[in-house]
């Protein structure tokens, strides 16, 4: 919420105080851009976007592309101002300066704030990433990141990729894809320049939509595996942009593409002949799940069969998808909504959810109202298998699903089909839309995590962790 | 350990059982008749001797026997030695027992023999040490950990027949504790009746009560302490059948239940329901619908498995000849189940040979650092 008030010239109280600074730091230092992304960094107290962007100039300030290149870019709009801006004047040319050190900055301004007014969220989630259309023209222009990147930003944004596994597959593949294409300019070593090069593109993937744990972890692997090169030595670039592709790949298949069959192998065990099956919402993993338990146990004995029940909510209304896929392998469904829940729950012998993340205290953080799910089932002693890959761990501790979450598209949670509310355009009429994307499900409500690695309780993240970061 | 010998009328005749499913798999890769099942069945002979022990003693015995020449060729004869087994045999001992030998076969490092011969006879070697010490060690570390748990004068429940619960009353015994102990009778195998046997021997008071007496004790009781044929991943316990209503009543009346497991017992299996257990074909013939579930069709005679109807007349009326009392036909015993799941929530702590008394998520901890790699 702190984006908007940036461009606009209403009076912002906090502000000038910290306004103050950059003028006269940057007076003090002289020129360069390390204090100026500094400044922008204490300004900005979003940790995600700053953390990432600063860290380009700060690591590597006689890099030649990661500084000039954004800056150059960005140069027609603010540098004039920016350069013109004598320490006492006002503010507001200031401020817009230290954004144009991260790319991507000045254009989101203007059209956020644009976008906010329209929405006023709840002061209570305030802290949260916003949904907001992604940056398009500009992430092309003035940021120069590659049309590769940007696609898949948009395709995350607008939710037409949508799930953990699906968006960090993507991701890795789209940076498989940078990697091969970059090229290391000739005063700089690779494992140095490629983490510069990559951030701004982190960034805006992480403005566009936020990468969730299981995207992080795979970032943070990749950011590991480009130091590793620094220590391997003695490589040419090309053979070390063979290795990271290759690593990337491997990284994809094992992680994530056999770990999901490792799962659905261990998982369709657990669903026995006339069993019923409640699953909510989507989730790749479970759709694998009951699809391979269908199939085989249409193999073993053609007469056996076993139910499924999708339960599904507004505003995504995902289990469309799943209860489409599954209906064309002919497993017999009930499609049912989120409140009725209580009603179909008894008698059914199995809950299967996915995941966004799973963490180090086993609980499970999933598409919104899949706590709900999870508490009617303990009430209904239904056991509960959640379905994760050990990529999805995080090793947070997380207490409830306030502190950290995503604002879904308030727009389409006001999108309610009854005329004369007045909510057309949302939020008017003193109404504060809420649309939270996950939740968070305690452990003590998860009968059995389903992992590659075999079946654990929640109780057992940590140790999973703790193995997983030993051998790594 | 209250493993439930089971009625010899339920386990399979070690002859037609061994050619009906394997015999084709043993044509192809043991190229000795090596009977893994009757070198089980002599291990077990010894009645000190578990089912994951005695498991493991039979797959030594195979690979002793054994004519393969290559590490290869030899684990494809353990792996149909434990698939005939596991197979085979009702106790889900046998399966944990075969999981951790295969588990350390796998991981089985010589530094310093590199050659076939000098491997196989430290492998084997080395699983006989194990049976014969170190799973006789386990008991014993059990007991002494389990023992500081009773106090003197305390009133303790268990539940059928445990060597190591017997174990532990009798070193509490020898420690001058007075301990009083109430054991269910636990049918139908009622080898509540040996614990008491055993313990009245040693001039410990013990009463056996009927199982449907548990909750009406309860209220006496200072603790529960039972043995268990496998633990799971979960933590829970698979032991005989009434242990976990023992537990739950215990749960009820808030009074600790405590469960003693040999580490080699635990498998690598998560049950998510009662029903939801590896249990092994016992006969062709036999249905693989779980224990009492209802049939699909009511019969018309009182069973519709047509090898027992003759069999049936004789043992429904029972004993009394007077028709008023009725008794549980064998055939009516013979579908209900000889091990229950005692859920995790209702244990306090499990008392293994690994140290400290692990709680129930523990369990699982411990064989994810053991087996995922």
């Amino acid at each position: 919420m702190s984006t908007p008030e940036a461009s606009t010239s209403t009076p912002r109280p906090p502000k000038p105080a910290k306004q103050a600074k950059p003028p006269s730091q940057s007076s003090s230092t002289g020129t360069g851009d390390a204090p100026k992304a500094k400044s922008a960094k204490e300004l900005k107290k979003e940790k995600r976007a700053a953390a990432v962007a600063s860290r380009g100039p700060v690591d590597d300030p006689s890099d030649p592309r990661s500084s000039t290149g954004p800056e150059s870019a960005t140069t027609n709009k603010n540098r004039p101002s920016g350069n013109s801006t004598t320490p006492a004047s006002a503010s507001h040319p200031t401020l817009s300066l230290p954004n144009s050190s991260q790319s991507r900055r000045p254009p989101i301004l203007t059209s956020t704030s644009e976008y906010t007014v329209n929405t006023p969220q709840n002061l209570f989630f305030s802290h949260l990433p916003t949904h907001r259309p992604p940056q398009t023209p500009a992430a092309l222009v003035s940021a120069k990141l590659p049309p590769l990147i940007v696609r898949l930003g948009v395709l995350m944004s607008s939710g037409t990729l949508r799930g953990a596994n699906a968006r960090t597959m993507a991701t890795m593949a789209a940076f498989a894809e940078v990697v091969r294409e970059y090229t290391c300019p000739d005063q700089a070593v690779l494992w140095k320049d490629l983490p510069v090069y990559l951030s701004p593109m982190i960034a805006f993937l992480e403005d566009c939509r936020p990468k969730g744990v299981g995207g992080g972890n795979a970032i943070r692997w990749l950011k590991g595996e480009i130091n590793r090169l620094g220590e391997l030595g003695d490589r040419t670039d090309a053979e070390q942009k063979e290795y990271l592709v290759e690593a990337i790949g491997v990284y994809i298949r094992d992680r994530i593409e056999y770990a999901d069959k490792v799962i659905a192998d261990n998982a369709k065990e657990k669903i026995k002949p006339g069993n019923t099956v409640v699953t909510y919402a989507r989730s790749s993993v479970v759709e694998r799940v009951i699809l391979e338990a269908w199939r085989d146990m249409r193999s073993k004995d053609p007469s056996a069969s076993f139910s499924v029940i999708v339960v599904d909510s507004r505003p995504l209304n995902e289990g469309k998808h799943l209860l489409s896929a599954l209906k064309s392998a002919g497993v017999p469904c009930t499609y049912t909504l989120l409140p009725l829940l209580s009603a179909v729950l008894p008698g059914t012998n199995l809950v299967l959810l996915g995941a966004s993340a799973l963490h180090s205290d086993g609980a499970l953080y999933s598409r919104a109202g899949t706590a709900v799910v999870a508490m009617l089932a303990k009430e209904c002693r239904v056991p509960v298998m959640a379905c994760v890959e050990t990529y999805k761990f995080g090793e947070r501790v997380v207490l409830d699903a306030v502190a950290s979450n995503e604002l879904g598209d308030a727009e389409a949670l006001l999108d309610i089909p009854v005329k004369g509310l007045g909510l057309g355009k949302g939020g008017k009429d003193g109404v504060l839309p809420l649309s939270l994307t996950y939740d968070l499900t305690p452990p003590a409500l998860i009968t059995v995590v389903c992992t590659e690695i075999g079946f654990i309780p929640p109780s057992s993240v940590p140790t999973v962790l703790g193995k997983a970061s030993g051998v790594a | 350990m209250s493993v439930v010998p089971h009625p010899p009328s339920f386990l399979p005749p070690p002859s037609p059982a061994g050619p009906s499913n394997p015999s084709r798999q043993t044509g192809t890769s043991s190229p000795r008749n090596f009977d893994v099942i009757a070198s089980y069945r002599r291990a077990l002979d010894n009645d000190n001797v578990a089912h994951p022990i005695a498991a493991i003693m039979a797959l030594v015995e195979l690979m002793e026997a054994s004519t393969a020449s290559t590490i290869t060729g030899l684990a494809s004869e353990l792996t149909v030695g434990r698939r005939l087994l596991i197979d085979t045999q009702p106790s889900l001992g046998v399966r944990a027992g075969c999981q951790l030998w295969e588990r350390f076969v796998a991981t089985f490092r010589t530094d310093d023999l590199p050659d076939f011969p000098n491997y196989k006879k430290d492998l084997i070697d080395t699983g006989r040490l194990f049976c014969s010490v170190t799973a006789g060690q386990c008991r014993e570390k059990i007991a002494a950990l389990a023992v500081d748990f009773l106090r003197d004068d305390c009133v303790i429940l268990t539940h059928s027949f445990s060597r190591t619960v017997i174990k532990t009353i009798l070193r509490a015994h020898a420690q001058h504790k007075r301990v009083k102990v109430y054991v269910t009778e636990a049918r139908p195998s009622c080898l509540g009746l040996r614990t008491h046997q055993i313990l009245t021997e040693h001039q410990i008071p013990c009463e056996v009560i009927l199982d449907s007496a548990v909750a009406y004790v309860m209220e006496r009781v200072d603790m529960v302490l039972v043995g268990s044929e496998a633990v799971v991943e979960s933590g829970g316990l698979v032991s005989s059948v009434g242990t976990y209503q023992v537990a739950l009543v215990a749960k009820a009346m808030q009074k600790p239940f405590y469960a003693l497991a040999e580490s080699y017992k635990f498998l690598r299996h998560y049950p998510l329901s009662q029903t939801d257990l590896p249990l092994a074909r016992l006969a062709p013939g036999a249905s693989s619908d779980p224990p009492l579930t209802f049939p699909a069709i009511i019969p018309q005679a009182p069973t519709n498995r047509p090898s027992t109807t003759s069999t049936t007349a004789p043992g429904t009326p029972s004993k009394s000849a007077a028709g008023s009392i009725k008794e549980m036909s064998a055939e009516m015993i013979a579908r209900n189940p000889m091990v229950d799941i005692t859920t995790p929530d209702l244990i306090d702590f499990i008392i293994t040979d690994l140290g400290a008394p692990l709680s129930p998520t523990s369990v699982s901890q411990y064989l994810v650092a053991q087996f995922s790699s």
